[in-house]
This record gives structure tokens, C-alpha cells and sequence, in this order.
């Protein structure tokens, strides 16, 4: 009951506002709604439990649970005044529409339903039974969250070398070393943790199973606005779902890549839509979605956060495909230009310090790493050829994107929005660069190439998808087009 | 179009399994040597509770220290001679942990060890021609499983064959059958199959893609018809599902094993029975002398399963919500060696009254003097101490003062 409580009233509460700019009575808006709503709820609790925490608050979860059905029963009021009902599920119609000549295909739209469910069942069913197990989740991501429930108090934790030097203050100074990563992922493990009552490493993680569904219902929505034939979205979905190295994410909650990976796959879908019609509420998303890139993950997170910021703004200015590719070839050599110059500008000390060198590359809340060079790169390529060619974690991913690619590129690249090229091929170069190109002293390479490019794949699949289907199927674009006849009378 | 592309698949599959005959055919030849056949009952075991049943061996659980061990009566071959170990269990349920073992005759006293592949058939057949320590002279072989038990399992017969085709192909789709359960990498990776395969399943498959797409180009171009992409497609979903099924089933024999090590238990009841369990206990243990959350409590220590990079961390985890910190973190070198441990490295610089230190493991570094009270750091730095704790695994120190700095 108390699960259902704390997962349901901020998927709830996410819900309805999406709905509130998702206003028309298509079961495209709803599936929207609830995709998108289900993170924009998480953003919202972790925006509470942040308040929580910065005043140092400690609150009744009954009194926190009544406070948000109160806020939720307003807002769907209030929904309800502007008339945002919700549509009638009419299944008959709908498998009908499929095509009513070729009732087998209804079989196997049943049969690749019952094999996804097999898997949401496979990878929930380890969810639930194993303990916390990852590594990144107990050293990084959740120890504040069970440090907050078990202590009974949201206070911050601080980092190693600061609690050295707090001895014999009279505050109470907790440590951990994931003091300075980004809470996203504690704050709503502790959310769920303080409505449910217990620590209990089977429900408390749930989000991270209903987060895959609530991505699949997003990209749904935003597919089926596009005007995608429902097998190619079925394709989708199933090719996303059954990577194994996903589904582990998912079975072995507690990682935050598989949040990013959603959060990117959305925004990529809004801003998609965004480029060609227009519509503010997809603008209204792509910002929310960004959002939650940022307070997600800080290095990579910020990275893709700031990507998705640049193609909206290459999307806002109309800027053409030539000069957006123009722009990344003199960027890059500009780039190279200039770590071999070398740049220092700032006081190292402070976090404004802004560094291009041969050694280093530092740039203020974006990136701190080494710079990017190019020894045994022809091993650090073999390792990746291996992930993506010879191990499982993939499925068949990489070699079928490669084919497509190949025998559709010019279809594909005239399809693709300047935005979407901007995006696709700086977030190329940009996990070639960090798998490729980085210096693996103490993390090795196989611990970094698939969580990296699984931040990007569900974006992939959904520019792939959009990019195969011709722009007259796509019902925003239609209702554009209606409007602008309606307007010129 | 349809039945052009269901003969070309089965064309592709045909060549595939051909490829692979031919591939067997070169790899090895055969020593000529008949088939050593061992019954269960030829095996003895020396850890763990079991029977004899029939020519079975029957193991129902493991030892005090939570451990089975079965060696075989003593067996002569030469390794070079037997490229095949085929173990048959009539019935065994997916778990991890599980090895098999060989002893040659020029170094007896080494218990050469490999990782045991779990097919989905009764029968394991381990390719052991390019195991670098099968060589020389065998004279017993091995198996030991060191996790939960939580059903028993039987041991039907051990087979060391010479190189055939047959044993060959059966070695190479046991490995791509084989169990791959949850590691701490399955997060970064997850292989298919086993961990060493000689080719993996995904490449087979993508092979057979291009070889069924070549074979109705074929038919095209005989026809004199056009290439139709859509048929490429249909190939590539076709091993796309057939990997997935592979998955699936790896998931399914996951949940089962999942399911009979945890489903109905509390999570401090799965803690216990999951592979950190010691670590859990002497955590939960730890906790019941700790007085106050408030205390600077520093970890430190070898281990107690000598991987203190994974351990502290796991830990501190469990030793929440205490003021935990993993001090050897730090610094660039985990667990210095005692000539390194000076100054910085050294756990004492940092240490007040009041602290408490927390030594998981064994650890020469620490030396407690329990007559004085006593407790020296790596030699440099001297406090008055109290030992509040004490187990196997690790003891509990609260600093009272500092005394003496060498």
C-alpha cells in the first residue's frame, strides 16, 4: 500500500501537469503524460527532499503522503475545470485499426506483448529478491539515502579530507566519499524508503523497473504523434528492452546511467518534435528533460545537459545542416588548436579555472579530465569492437544500426533535423573521445564503454525511428498544416 | 518472397553448422585413446554431507565451513592425450561459485582450478585442450562449490575423452549455454555464455545473417530481381530473437536461483545468505559495541576476503548509519604495505581520542598490546586503547589517548 503511495503520487502529480499541456483526448497525449510524468514526478520529490535536506527537516511520511494527495486532488480539479478528461480506451478499435485483413498480426503484436512482459517480469522478479548489489550504488548513489532512513535526519554528508579537519567541532559532521555526487538517485530512494517505512532493498528500487515502463510509454506517445507505423515502434521497444546490458541495469537497480540514458532518450524525442513544429509543450519537455540530465549525473550528466541546450539552440536559430557540420569540423580543429596552444585562464583554486593543455582539460561544472591522446588507441578500439561485436550486452545493436545506417544514410540524413545532426555527431565524438582517447589509469575500459554509450542508445533508436518515417505521417505536422490553412482562411 | 528467404535462412544455418564440423574437423585429432569413464561412486567426498546411491553420488549440503569438496579416486592419463572433461549431474540447478579441479603427478601439491560451465543438458563438457595447467600426467580430478546451498544435487559420472568432432561441437555449445549469473561486472558487461569460448555466440549469429542475406541476393539476382533491403532486416530480427531467447532463459535460470536464495526472506535474512554474508555478520556484530553515531569510527585492515577495494566500501554500507570512513581510500596505494605505512599512509596521523578504529581481517600493521592496553600504528604512532570487540574476522578499538609518537 505504502509503495503504491510513494511511487504513485508523484507519478500521479507528474501526470496531471504533463496533461495540463497535453490537453486533446488521443491516447498519444496520455501515454505522453504518463512517460514524461513519471520522471518530471521524481524531479519534483527531489526537489523536496533537497528542501528537506537544506533545512535539515525531518517529516512525518503520513504527513507528506496527505500533503501531495491534497496537491494532486487540486491539480486534477483543477484539470478537470479546463476540461482535460480522459480519453475512452477503446482496445477493439484500436487492434482493429492495426489492419483488419491480417488477424495474425494481432497474434503477434499478443505474442511480443506477452514476451515483454516475460522480461519486465524476469528482470522485476531480481529486483525485488536480490539485496543491493552493484558496486557504483553502494559506494555512490544510495549511501546517503540510507544514511538519511537510518539516521532518522536529512543532513548533508561531506567528504573525507573536510570531516578530517572537523575534528572536536561541536556540529554533528557525518562523512562519505559520494558526498560530492549528485543526490538524484538517494533522494528518491530516501523518498520511497521514509512513505514505505522500512529499508527494504526489494521495493524501495522499484523505480528504476517502473522508470523502463514509463520510458517505453513516452517514446510510445511521442512515436505514435510522429505518425511511426506501430510495428516500427513495437521493433523499438523491443530492440531497447531486451538489451541484456540494460535489463541488468534494471534487475541490479541502483546506477543513475539507466536514468540518464531515459532522460536523454526523452529530451532527444521532444526536441525531435520541437525542430519541426514548433509546439512549446515539447519545448515545455526537452527543458524539463534537460533538467534532469543535469541534476541526474554530474560529469556525463551535465555533458548531455549541455548537448541537448546547444541543439536547442541550434533548432531556435534555423541554423542549416552545412553550417552546423561546418561548425563542428572548425570546432574540432579549433579544439586541437587549442590544447596544443595551451590555455589557463582562472585561479586553479577556484572552480572557474578553465584549462586546454596537452595534459589537462578543464572546463568550469562540464568536463575536468585528462585530455585525450591518442596511445594504444588501437587496443582501446579493439575493446570496443569486442563489446559491441563479440559479447552479449548489446544483442545485435550495433552491427544492425551500422547496416541501417549504411543502406539508408542519405534517406536518414535528409530527414534529420539540424538539431538532431548537431546532437548525433557531437555526442559521437564526444563518447569516442571519453572511451577511445581517455587515459584508463584506475578505472579500466571495460567498466566504461557500455554505461557510456548507454547513456545515448535509446536516444539513437528514436532518431533512427523518426528518421525512417517521411514527415506526412505525422500527425502534429498535419494539425500544423491544418492551423496554417486555417490562418491563411 | 517469404519462402525465398526461409530457404535462404536454413541455407545460411547449413553452412554455419558445416563451417563449424570443418572448423572441429581441423582443430585437434583424436590420440586414439579409449574414454575414461568414472561412476559417482568412484568420486569421494571429502567436505559436505552426501550419499552413495546406486553409481551415484548424492551431495545434500556442504560442511561447518560452508564448503563441498569431491576428489576423485586416483585416475593416470596424460592431458595431452584427454582434451575433454565431461562431468554429468542427473540433476543440478543453476548456481555460481562451482569449479573443477585436476592434480598432475609432476606437482602434486597444486590443485589446478577452472571455473564449472552450467549448460542447459546434464552434461558439462569443459574443452581443456587450451587450459594452460592441463598438462603432464593427471592422477585425480576435482570439484568444489564454495556458496549457498540451497538443494542438493547429484553426481551421476565423470568422462575424460580423447579429441572427437562430436565432443568438440558439444564443448563449444555448452559454453554458449552456459550460466552467466549476476557478477559485480554484469553492470558493465554481460558476455553470453561462458566466460572463455573459443567463438562467441553473437558472431555466429551475425555470420549467419550475412550468409542468409548473400543466399537470397542469390535468388535475386537469378531471378534477375531486385535486392530487397526489407529481407536483410527480416534476418537480422530473426538473430535478434534468437539471442534474446539465449537471454531469456540465462534470466529465467537467474530467477530460479535468486528465487531459492532469497524469495520470503527479510533483507537481513537474504544479507546472511547472499555472497557478503560474513561480512554482513561481523558488521551487524561490530554494531551491537558501537555506542554512538556520533563517533569517528576509521576502517582499515587487509580483509576479510582479501579485496579490502571491494570490502571497505560494502562495509561501511552495512555499518550505516555509524560516522564511517574507509581510510585507505585515499591514498594512491590501498593497503600499504607496513615499510609504507608512515606518516600519511598511516592510519594513527589521523587518529584522535575518542575515535574508534575498526580492523577488518588480519592485519600486522596494528598491534594491540591488551596487557598495557595498548595500540601502535605501523610502529610510529602509540595510544592508549581498549579492545571492545574481538572476533575471527576483525576487532574494534576505541582510542582513549595518544601517548607516544616514535
Amino acid at each position: 500500500m505504502y509503495i503504491i503511495a510513494a511511487i504513485g503520487l508523484p507519478w500521479w502529480f507528474g501526470y496531471v501537469l504533463t496533461r495540463c499541456v497535453y490537453k486533446e483526448k488521443v491516447i498519444e497525449n496520455v501515454l505522453v503524460s504518463i512517460g514524461y510524468g513519471y520522471f518530471l514526478g521524481w524531479l519534483v520529490v527531489s526537489l523536496l527532499v533537497f528542501g528537506m535536506s537544506f533545512f535539515s527537516l525531518t517529516l512525518n511520511h503520513l504527513f507528506i503522503c496527505l500533503m501531495f494527495l491534497l496537491l494532486n486532488i487540486f491539480i486534477s480539479l483543477y484539470g478537470y475545470k479546463k476540461k482535460i478528461t480522459p480519453v475512452r480506451w477503446r482496445l477493439k478499435s484500436f487492434c482493429v485499426s492495426i489492419d483488419e485483413k491480417y488477424k495474425f498480426k494481432i497474434i503477434i503484436l499478443l505474442l511480443v506483448g506477452f514476451w515483454l512482459a516475460l522480461r519486465f517480469f524476469s528482470i522485476g522478479l531480481e529486483l525485488i529478491l536480490q539485496p543491493l548489489y552493484p558496486w557504483d550504488a553502494y559506494t555512490s548513489w544510495l549511501p546517503k539515502a540510507r544514511f538519511w532512513y537510518l539516521s532518522n535526519q536529512v543532513v548533508p554528508l561531506i567528504n573525507y579530507w573536510d570531516w578530517i579537519g572537523s575534528y572536536g567541532m561541536p556540529k554533528e559532521i557525518y562523512v562519505h566519499d559520494s558526498a560530492g555526487e549528485r543526490s538524484f538517485a538517494s533522494y528518491i530512494t530516501f523518498w520511497t524508503a521514509l512513505i514505505v517505512g522500512d529499508w527494504d532493498e526489494g521495493s524501495i528500487l522499484l523505480p528504476w523497473l517502473l522508470a523502463a515502463m514509463a520510458y517505453v510509454s513516452g517514446f510510445v506517445g511521442q512515436s505514435m504523434i510522429y505518425g511511426v507505423s506501430r510495428w516500427l515502434i513495437l521493433l523499438s521497444i523491443l530492440s531497447v528492452l531486451s538489451l541484456p546490458i540494460l535489463d541488468s541495469h534494471i534487475a541490479l537497480p541502483g546506477y543513475v546511467d539507466l536514468w540518464l540514458s531515459f532522460f536523454v532518450g526523452l529530451g532527444v524525442a521532444s526536441l525531435y518534435h520541437w525542430s519541426i513544429h514548433r509546439k512549446p509543450r515539447q519545448l515545455i519537455l526537452v527543458l524539463l528533460m534537460i533538467i534532469g540530465c543535469y541534476l541526474v549525473k554530474s560529469e556525463s550528466g551535465s555533458i548531455w545537459a549541455f548537448l541537448l541546450l546547444v541543439a536547442l539552440a541550434v533548432s531556435f536559430f534555423n541554423v542549416s545542416r552545412v553550417v552546423v557540420l561546418w561548425f563542428l569540423l572548425t570546432s574540432c580543429v579549433g579544439f586541437v588548436v587549442l590544447v596544443f596552444i595551451g590555455v589557463d585562464i582562472g585561479d586553479p583554486v577556484s572552480s572557474y579555472h578553465f584549462v586546454m593543455n596537452e595534459k589537462l582539460l578543464k572546463i568550469p561544472y562540464l568536463f575536468n579530465s585528462n585530455t585525450p591522446s591518442f596511445d594504444k588507441v588501437v587496443d582501446k578500439a579493439i575493446v570496443v569492437i569486442r563489446h559491441f561485436f563479440l559479447y552479449a550486452s548489446w544483442n545485435m545493436m550495433w552491427p544492425f544500426m551500422m547496416i541501417l545506417i549504411t543502406i539508408k544514410f542519405n534517406a536518414i540524413y535528409k530527414q534529420m533535423p539540424a538539431a538532431i545532426v548537431f546532437f548525433l555527431l557531437t555526442s559521437v565524438f564526444i563518447i569516442i573521445s571519453y572511451v577511445l582517447l581517455v587515459d584508463y589509469v584506475s578505472v579500466p575500459i571495460d567498466t566504461v564503454v557500455n554505461r557510456a554509450f548507454l547513456h545515448v542508445v535509446p536516444s539513437y533508436v528514436c532518431i533512427l525511428l523518426f528518421s525512417f518515417v517521411s514527415l506526412h505521417e505525422c500527425s502534429e505536422h498535419r494539425a500544423s498544416l491544418k492551423s496554417v490553412k486555417q490562418f491563411l482562411g | 518472397m517469404f519462402k525465398a528467404i526461409a530457404i535462404s535462412g536454413f541455407l545460411g544455418f547449413v553452412l554455419i553448422f558445416v563451417g563449424l564440423v570443418g572448423f572441429a574437423w581441423v582443430y585437434g585429432t583424436s590420440s586414439g585413446r579409449s574414454v575414461i569413464q568414472l561412476k559417482g561412486t568412484d568420486m569421494v567426498l571429502r567436505r559436505g554431507e552426501g550419499y552413495s546411491e546406486g553409481a551415484k553420488l548424492v551431495v545434500t549440503n556442504f560442511d561447518e565451513q560452508q564448503r563441498i569438496r569431491i576428489i576423485s579416486q586416483q585416475v593416470s592419463f596424460r592431458a595431452e592425450d584427454m582434451p575433454f572433461m565431461a562431468w554429468t549431474f542427473s540433476k543440478f540447478a543453476p548456481r555460481t561459485g562451482v569449479w573443477v579441479a585436476w592434480i598432475t603427478k609432476q606437482d602434486p601439491s597444486r590443485l589446478n582450478m577452472m571455473s564449472a560451465i552450467l549448460p542447459y543438458d546434464s552434461t558439462a563438457v569443459y574443452r581443456m585442450k587450451d587450459h594452460p595447467d592441463w598438462q603432464g600426467d593427471i592422477v585425480a580430478l576435482g570439484f568444489g562449490f564454495d556458496r549457498q546451498m540451497y538443494d542438493s544435487f547429484v553426481l551421476d559420472s565423470v568422462e575424460i575423452r580423447p579429441y572427437s568432432i562430436d565432443s568438440m561441437l558439444e564443448s563449444m555449445w555448452d559454453e554458449w549455454t552456459a550460466f552467466e549469473g549476476w557478477s559485480l561486472r554484469s553492470i558493465n558487461l554481460i558476455k553470453g555464455g561462458a566466460n572463455e569460448v573459443i567463438i562467441r555466440p553473437l558472431l555466429v549469429v551475425f555470420i549467419w545473417v550475412i550468409m542468409a542475406s548473400l543466399f537470397y541476393q542469390a535468388h535475386q539476382f537469378k531471378n534477375k530481381k531486385q535486392w530487397i533491403w526489407r529481407s536483410v532486416i527480416i534476418f537480422f530480427i530473426a538473430g535478434w530473437i534468437v539471442l534474446d531467447v539465449l537471454w531469456q532463459i540465462n534470466l529465467f535460470r537467474q530467477n530460479y536461483l535468486s528465487y531459492h536464495l532469497y524469495a520470503g526472506k527479510t533483507l537481513h535474512e537474504k544479507l546472511l545468505s547472499g555472497p557478503d554474508s560474513k561480512l554482513y555478520a561481523f558488521s551487524q556484530e561490530v554494531k551491537k559495541h558501537l555506542p554512538d553515531k556520533k563517533k569517528r569510527i576509521f576502517l582499515t585492515g587487509q580483509g576479510l576476503l582479501g579485496n579490502i577495494v571491494y570490502e571497505q566500501p560494502r562495509l561501511q554500507y552495512f555499518l550505516m548509519p555509524y560516522n564511517v570512513s574507509y581510510f585507505e581510500n585515499h591514498y594512491a596505494v590501498y593497503s600499504p604495505s607496513i615499510e609504507e605505512y608512515s606518516y600519511s599512509y598511516n592510519i594513527g596521523y589521523y587518529v584522535k581520542g575518542g575515535d574508534y578504529v575498526l580492523v577488518s581481517g588480519d592485519d600486522d600493521r596494528v598491534v594491540y598490546d591488551g596487557e598495557n592496553n595498548e595500540i601502535v600504528f605501523g610502529g610510529l604512532y602509540g595510544f592508549a586503547a581498549e579492545r571492545v570487540y574481538q572476533s575471527v574476522y576483525g576487532a574494534l578499538y576505541r582510542i582513549v589517548r595518544r601517548y607516544k609518537v616514535k
